[in-house]
């Protein structure tokens, strides 16, 4: 399906619709940050200035210090780093993990795939963040933690996605033929059945990378992420909430902007991608 | 007068990819309790047809010129909430899949009580009576019980009578009724017919049946209109149109019929369906055609007249050249 | 009494959908490396002391032992063990926080659905206009922003800068004394006392923390009311129906809206699911005395029983919300079947 749209229709189709255009900027830039952050960040984000401790933006300090005297645009570029690493492992594994699951179940079928989609539901169906926080619990807080636990509520998505997709095309002629002349079903699986499966979890991933990234704040928010006093984006709302009472909000809004700007970008991005390769549009 | 008078209608699609004339100057004329069959292919613009004459043409279509004289008044002309007005009780229309096109949430009885209270009028306390009276009068067995059915479980020929209730409710003058019978059994298929033309015999409905069916077509109705392309290459009387037909299109129809009797090839129309986003200039048909001539590719052929009732819209017959 | 057995039948769904979470709570807790009171207990405590704690939560037994074990306590006695934290019965611990979060979600959620589904709703019926753009634009705002972070900007505009509500420090100032406990709601009870003074205060605490877990609620219920309503109004019943020359008020309520609401019935489990995500970080930020910040204490103090009792509590909150929209569903469609 990917395939069948030719490059130039894409760009059409991106250029029509500005909000996806938008969120692929906004997408691009924190990517941008992330991985220039070194270079882009004037400080070292530890670093701690003890004769500029809680100042308003400046000059100096473009987007302010907090309460350590760390200067809070450093510490923003470089939680970008971490907070987007962060969620695209988590995808990646959530990906990975999900759609062979998925895969696995639809093909087989039988009792194994009642059982593992009945836990798929219940593990869907469940309020994330608590499920994540429990996972917190287990595993203890951490980087590895929260990856872990903002992949693992995402699976049932992807294995619904793989299951349906493979339901649908096993009974197709081209895979009956495909097996009829002798090939493997590992081939059958990858050669024919993923390909068509690409579309919808593209989608699927790009809006789940924004709401890892929301998940990953708020575990680390709560003091069950990253530790204190990482760049983290969540971390630093944590630390901007310590600050609260004095004042000095923006140890606490520039990092909840940036969050809300990455989430923002990849769910348009991920809405007008959806349109875009949606197979029921009209195509000359 | 006639009943409906459609002159030189224009609907046009604006799509993304171009402006689809759909009809582009269709006409025909509808008499009293006369029951007009449109056939045609799918794409030929017969059901565009029917939701411009009630002017429900869905986005992105438009009505963009011609006249619609319904009783001597332009329907095109009308201010919206008269056509409301019209819309239920003078012209009534029913659809392809009855089971969708009937709220699924509703339950029978209140969906017809909701028609006739609104539509036909009555009062509340009348409503139920007349109900169980439209059942019957389509017949539906047991009635009374069916009033509290929802769609889902009813059958299909069930739901379609259903919505022909409905659609008598207010005694329409005019019934359209959008390939009624399609995606129903066959013996199903023949019981709607029977209903339909049984519709004009009691009450005097005049009705345009929209089907792909010629054989169907040829059960019910008295003249029947082929539709090529968003025009009407001929008309005329059922009968007439079987033994004699004058377009080379309406001939093919017919030869692509399979017969009992006879075994062999099917002769089917070359060709495919039309752009109707850049027309070919001249006749719509002609590259179709196995008759087509210089003229056919230049111009646009115009009805003419093989007798009273009887018309055909290609050049064959100017020219006095046969099919 | 087709109802009843219906209820009953999805009320039999709840345990073994209780008795799975439950058991992988007891398993998170204890199968993986660390022993559980070592944890809680931290360093200071002798090495007696530590023995004798394990053998009071029974961690001497087998697995399935336990696990029968605290059942059959939570069937028969309602116990659910002793927190590590509160040195209080887990249930109540429990009981005594509910009607705070109670108080909490149910405002959030009320008002929620009453500003989404107008919204969702008018933006369907002028699709395309400037204010389905502009609800549309707000609406994946919302989806995007973390509700600490706006709970700590709102805070911030209203009470540190414009001092229109109280301080974050809890559910009343700490002058004022609760009304007297019927429901333990303070809104309610206080109506119902004619303390209208607490009710004031109980609302005006309740405004920035419910209008911040709303905000988070209302995007996704806005945006499907919209998607219901719009494929409701271009479905092949409205057209039959507009054809049958039904007035627009009727087609509009009783044939578009009517059928929009099951689809946003069906997400709102979902929504509310995500919901109560949120009310652990809005208590979190307000300092709200509820469930979610004890459970967040519980955690980050290794408490396992409370811990265990919360996620029993969340997850049976759960399945009858679940529940109730299930029954909501076939209430009003009739292709369910019953």
């Amino acid at each position: 399906m990917f395939k069948r749209l030719a490059r130039s229709e894409i760009v059409y189709h991106i250029r029509q619709n500005p909000a996806t255009l938008l969120g692929l900027s906004i997408v691009a830039l924190m990517v941008v940050l992330a991985i220039f952050a070194p270079w882009i960040a004037p400080y070292d984000p530890l670093e701690k200035h003890y004769d500029h401790v809680s100042e308003p933006p400046s000059s100096q300090f473009w987007m302010g210090t907090d309460q350590f005297g760390q200067d809070i645009f450093s510490r923003v570029v470089w939680a970008a780093r971490l907070d987007l690493f962060i969620a695209a492992t988590a995808v990646m594994i959530s990906l990975v993990v999900g759609s062979l699951l998925g895969a696995l179940s639809g093909y087989l079928g039988g009792w194994l795939d009642e059982i593992l989609m009945r836990f798929m539901d219940i593990l869907q169906a469940f309020p994330s963040l608590i499920l994540a926080m429990g996972i917190a619990y287990a595993l203890g807080p951490g980087v590895f933690t929260v990856i872990i636990a903002t992949s693992a509520v995402n699976i049932p998505g992807y294995a619904r996605l793989m299951r349906s997709t493979l339901l649908s095309e096993k009974q197709r002629t081209y895979v009956l033929a495909a097996r009829a002349v002798g090939n493997p079903p590992w081939r059958i699986l990858f050669r024919h059945l993923f390909p068509n499966a690409l579309t919808p979890v593209l989608v699927n991933a790009t809006l789940h990378f924004g709401w890892a990234i929301l998940e990953a704040a708020s575990l680390s928010f709560l003091g069950l992420g990253v530790a204190i006093p990482n760049a983290e984006w969540g971390v630093m709302i944590n630390m901007g909430l310590q600050d609260f009472w004095q004042g000095h909000w923006w140890t606490y809004t520039f990092p909840g902007l940036f969050i809300a700007l990455t989430v923002l970008g990849s769910n348009l991005l991920g809405d007008g991608l959806s349109d875009i390769l949606d197979p029921r549009r009209s195509h000359r | 007068m006639s009943l409906l008078e459609v002159r030189g209608l224009k609907t046009y699609f604006y799509t993304r990819q171009g402006i689809v004339k759909v009809l582009d100057g269709l006409d025909f004329r509808l008499e009293p309790a006369q029951i007009l069959g449109l056939v045609g292919e799918t794409g030929s613009g017969k059901s565009v047809t029917g939701f411009s004459i009630l002017r429900l043409v869905p986005r992105p279509g438009r009505i963009v010129g011609g006249e619609v004289v319904f009783e001597g008044g332009d329907l095109l002309r009308l201010p919206e909430p008269q056509m409301a007005a019209l819309r239920g009780r003078d012209i009534a229309m029913i659809f392809q899949n009855p089971r969708t096109a009937l709220n699924p949430l509703i339950p029978v009885g209140r969906f017809l009580e909701h028609v006739l209270r609104f539509r036909a009028g009555l009062p509340r306390n009348q409503t139920r009576d007349e109900a169980v009276r439209l059942l019957s009068a389509v017949h539906i067995p047991d009635p009374e019980r069916r009033l509290a059915s929802y769609p889902h479980q009813l059958s299909g020929g069930m739901a379609q009578r259903v919505m022909i209730a409905a659609a008598i409710a207010a005694r329409p003058k005019l019934l359209i009724a959008d390939e009624p019978t399609t995606g129903l059994d066959v013996t199903v298929q023949a019981q709607i017919m029977r209903l339909l033309r049984e519709l004009r015999d009691k009450i005097g409905t005049a009705q345009i049946l929209i089907t792909h069916d010629l054989g169907l077509a040829s059960e019910v109705c008295d003249v029947i209109a082929v539709m090529y392309a968003g025009d009407i290459v001929e008309f005329a009387p059922t009968r007439t149109l079987f033994a004699t037909p004058q377009h080379p299109y309406t001939q093919g129809l017919l030869a692509s019929r399979p017969k009992l009797a006879e075994i062999g090839e099917i002769p089917a129309i070359f060709g495919s369906a039309p752009d109707l986003v850049n027309p070919t200039r001249g006749c719509r048909f002609h590259p179709r055609c196995s008759y087509a001539f210089d003229r056919c590719r230049m111009e646009r052929p115009k009805p003419v007249n093989v007798s009273p009732d009887h018309y055909a819209t290609c050049f064959l017959l100017t020219e006095g050249k046969h099919a | 009494m087709r109802v009843l057995r219906f209820i009953l039948r999805r009320l039999a769904l709840l345990v073994p959908v209780l008795l799975s979470t439950l058991f992988i709570a007891f398993f998170l807790t204890r199968i993986l490396p660390g022993n559980p009171i070592d944890r809680v207990a931290g360093p200071y405590i002798s090495q007696e002391k530590r023995e004798a704690m394990k053998r009071e939560a029974r961690l001497d037994l087998p697995f399935y032992q336990q696990f029968y074990l605290y059942i059959a306590d939570l069937v028969t006695k309602g116990d659910m063990g002793t927190s590590y934290t509160t040195a209080q019965p887990v249930s109540r611990d429990l009981l005594q926080r509910f009607p705070a979060t109670f108080e909490l979600v149910f405002h959030g959620m009320f008002l929620a659905v009453a500003v989404a589904i107008p919204f969702g709703f008018l933006s369907a019926l002028y699709k395309d206009s400037p204010v389905d753009h502009a609800s549309r634009v707000i609406a994946v705002v919302g989806v995007s922003v973390p509700v600490f972070w706006l709970g700590l900007v709102l805070l911030y505009v209203f009470f540190l800068k414009l001092q229109w509500v109280p301080p974050p420090i809890g559910r009343l100032p700490p002058i004022m004394s609760p009304p007297p406990h019927v429901t333990g709601l303070y809104t309610l009870d206080a109506v119902l006392a004619g303390q209208w003074d607490v009710f004031r205060a109980a609302l005006s605490a309740l405004v920035l923390p419910s209008i911040s877990l709303a905000l988070t609620a209302m995007a996704p219920l806005a945006r499907m009311t919209r998607a219901a309503m719009v494929e409701a109004l271009e479905s092949e019943y409205v057209r039959a129906a507009r054809a049958l020359g039904l007035p627009p008020r009727v087609i509009l309520w009783d044939y578009a809206f009517r059928n929009a609401v099951i689809p946003v019935l069906t997400i709102f489990t979902g929504v509310f699911g995500y919901a109560l995500g949120g009310v652990v970080l809005v208590e979190f930020v307000f300092s709200w005395p509820g469930l979610g910040l004890y459970t967040l204490h519980a955690i980050l103090s290794s408490d396992f029983t409370a811990i265990q009792g919360a996620i029993l509590l969340v997850t049976t909150a759960y399945v009858l919300i679940y529940l109730l929209l299930d029954l909501a569903v076939a209430a009003i469609d009739p292709r369910v079947e019953v």
